[in-house]
């Protein structure tokens, strides 16, 4: 401590020895220096009936407490000027608009660019071989009673030769949970975790900050906003941190109609990787515009907060692992559950036929306003549980490379999964009220689905792509 | 002007001018990949647009740096935070290289240790070149860090 703080231009003197060396707390010392060790008042007229039974002499009222503090740091602090460390500078320009913005991208593509290597590395190398050759044909084989519902429910379709496609429970379900979320959450929480400890989070936000405020919220919406790309469950949970009500809410809607999780943009950059960039443009521009009208149409506040930034300096191996496991144990025990789940409520509306009603409901609402063939329509359907999936499936239909693009941006936006729509429903709870939460979150999508969707189409429209 | 003004400032020019590149073949314009030239080099993959503006900015901080004199410790940092944005670019693409060519593939959990050397073979991306030439910024860690 002594030697950090001498690298910021402050000197501890006479007492230094005593105070940072001492084998008991500093407190204790400072008491040990004093005449006599008066007794500690937090309250005020405590204090006056304390000194008449002591003395006044004797009373330690927080008046003279700071009085005590200021004479020890006259005594022994000395300031002087030093050469700013390198962390220090480093930390003034990753805030300054000039030097950080430039460093942000290049923060971001690396995270990015990690979570894509390390996600693809356990779940392209690893789980799909093992899930596809090893998991699903052992309990295809295995489980009793095909044919039946509960086959369906548990297994899914018994012809299915790989996991994505099975639609069962224990495949299709513990293969997104397990196989393609995990690693993502993984990835993305150690490289948080990185970030944090280093101190650039906190600069990150503060650089964020006049671009957030613009939408009536702070720069530290970028945690969940950063949460959800790797899975929008955590992301909606980290809203907690914010200030009101309105932030809150304004942050989970636009978070669970803009943000494509890590699952969905893994899909999507596997199948169609030229244009997520413009998918991701488009999406990130949907973001602001609807959080520049969510600000203006939502009542409350959104409170001015003053950030405390810490100095830059080299993580530690075991805050990262500690903060790694807390949360990873936190989405294994909340967020798997709801995936499961997802899927099984899936599974009974296939097979009570409203996945198909839905389809042929809103297929001349969804053909005719967004121009895309009605063969997408279970498809889009479909992506109110598994967006992943739904954009798997898009790519078997046979689209123009704009309806594909137009296809893609609907399931991204039009319903949050299931498990997103779970934790609206749980944290809404908490941020004025849950049917006040959801309904406010389905009328921005509805909105959002038909202006930013029409828009898109209007565009292509336009470019004559359309 | 300081040996590491130019160093720098050099380095700023080479790194700008393979982001231009990369943008530029990003976005579909038909300049022919520096490999069919220089086998060692390749401006090619996936998110080409955003590796190069984050070259293209870097090899910015770099000539800033350079240009505003590197005897200012302000102007070092710079050139430190560039290098860290290169670094950055030529890590992800190392990491994505090794972590692509451990699954052995088919009926194989782990490649040997050929196949992994292998994958780390040319042709480089830009970013991977210049990362060792920037390791010369090292020496503005202290505050002491003089012209070399």
């Amino acid at each position: 401590m002594p030697a950090k703080v001498a690298t910021e231009g402050v000197g501890i003197d006479d007492l230094r020895g005593e105070i940072a060396g001492a084998p008991t707390t500093s407190t204790e010392t400072i008491r040990e220096r004093l005449p006599r060790a008066p007794e500690t008042v937090d309250d005020e007229s405590e204090a006056a009936s304390t000194q008449d039974e002591l003395g006044a002499d004797d009373v330690l009222t927080p008046a003279t407490r700071w009085d005590l503090v200021d004479a020890i740091v006259e005594e022994c602090v000395t300031y002087h000027d030093t050469e700013p460390s390198l962390a220090e500078l480093l930390g003034r320009l990753a805030v300054a608009p000039k030097t950080g913005l430039p460093f942000a991208v290049a923060v971001l593509y690396g995270m990015w660019s990690f979570f894509g290597a390390v996600a693809g590395f356990f779940t392209e190398g690893y789980f799909v071989p093992l899930f596809d050759d090893v998991w699903l044909p052992w309990i295809q084989d295995v489980f009793p009673m095909e044919g039946s519902w509960l086959y369906f429910l548990i297994v899914g379709d018994p012809a299915a030769t790989n996991s994505f496609e099975a639609f069962g429970i224990l495949t299709s379900g513990l293969f997104v949970a397990i196989g393609v979320v995990l690693p993502a959450i993984l990835a993305l929480y150690f490289l948080l975790a990185l970030l944090e400890d280093s101190g650039y989070v906190a600069r990150l936000a503060v650089l964020l900050d006049t671009v957030f405020h613009r939408i009536g919220l702070h720069g530290f919406a970028i945690v969940p906003m950063v949460l959800s790309f790797g899975c929008n469950v955590p992301g909606v949970a980290a809203t907690r941190t914010l200030e009101t009500d309105k932030q809150r809410f304004m942050t989970m809607t636009l978070l669970s109609v803009f943000i494509p999780c890590g699952a969905q943009l893994g899909v999507m950059l596997s199948l169609i990787p030229q244009y997520t960039g413009y998918i991701l443009l488009y999406l990130l521009a949907g973001f602001f515009v609807f959080g520049a009208i969510l600000n203006r149409l939502v009542p409350g506040s959104s409170p001015e907060v003053a950030i405390d930034i810490p100095p830059m300096r080299q993580p530690r191996l075991e805050n990262v692992t500690t903060k790694l496991w807390l949360r990873l144990r936190g989405f294994v025990t909340t967020a798997v559950p709801f995936v499961l789940f997802g899927v099984a409520v899936v599974n009974v509306l296939y097979l009570g036929g409203a996945i198909e009603w839905l389809a042929n409901v809103l297929r001349p609402v969804l053909s005719g306003w967004f121009g895309v063939p009605g063969e997408t329509v279970p498809a889009l359907v479909a992506g109110f549980m598994r967006k992943d999936l739904a954009v798997a499936q898009l790519s078997a239909v046979s689209m123009t490379p704009f309806q594909t693009i137009m296809s893609v941006v609907m399931v991204s936006i039009y319903f949050p999964c299931v498990a997103t729509f779970a934790m609206l429903l749980k944290e809404g709870r908490e941020s004025g009220g849950a049917l006040k939460v959801l309904g406010g979150a389905l009328a921005t999508l509805v909105a959002a689905l038909f202006l930013w969707g029409g828009l898109l189409r209007l565009i292509g429209i336009a470019l004559g792509v359309a | 002007m300081r040996r590491d003004d130019v160093y720098f400032g050099a380095l700023g020019l080479v790194v700008a001018l393979a982001g231009i590149v990369a943008v530029l073949r990003g976005v579909g314009v038909g300049i022919t990949d520096p490999h069919a030239i220089v086998p060692l080099v390749t401006v090619a993959g996936t998110f080409l647009v955003w590796r190069g503006l984050i070259l293209l900015l870097a090899g910015w901080l770099y000539l800033s740096g350079a240009t505003d004199g590197l005897d200012d410790r302000e102007n070092q940092a710079t050139v430190v935070m560039a290098s860290l944005m290169l670094w950055i670019v030529a890590g992800a693409d190392l990491l994505s290289r090794v972590l692509g060519a451990i699954p052995g593939g088919p009926d194989v959990w782990i490649a040997g240790p050929t196949e992994v050397v292998a994958a780390l073979g040319p042709p480089y991306g830009p970013a991977l070149l210049a990362a060792p030439l920037a390791l010369l910024a090292v020496q503005y860690r202290h505050s002491d860090g003089d012209e070399p």
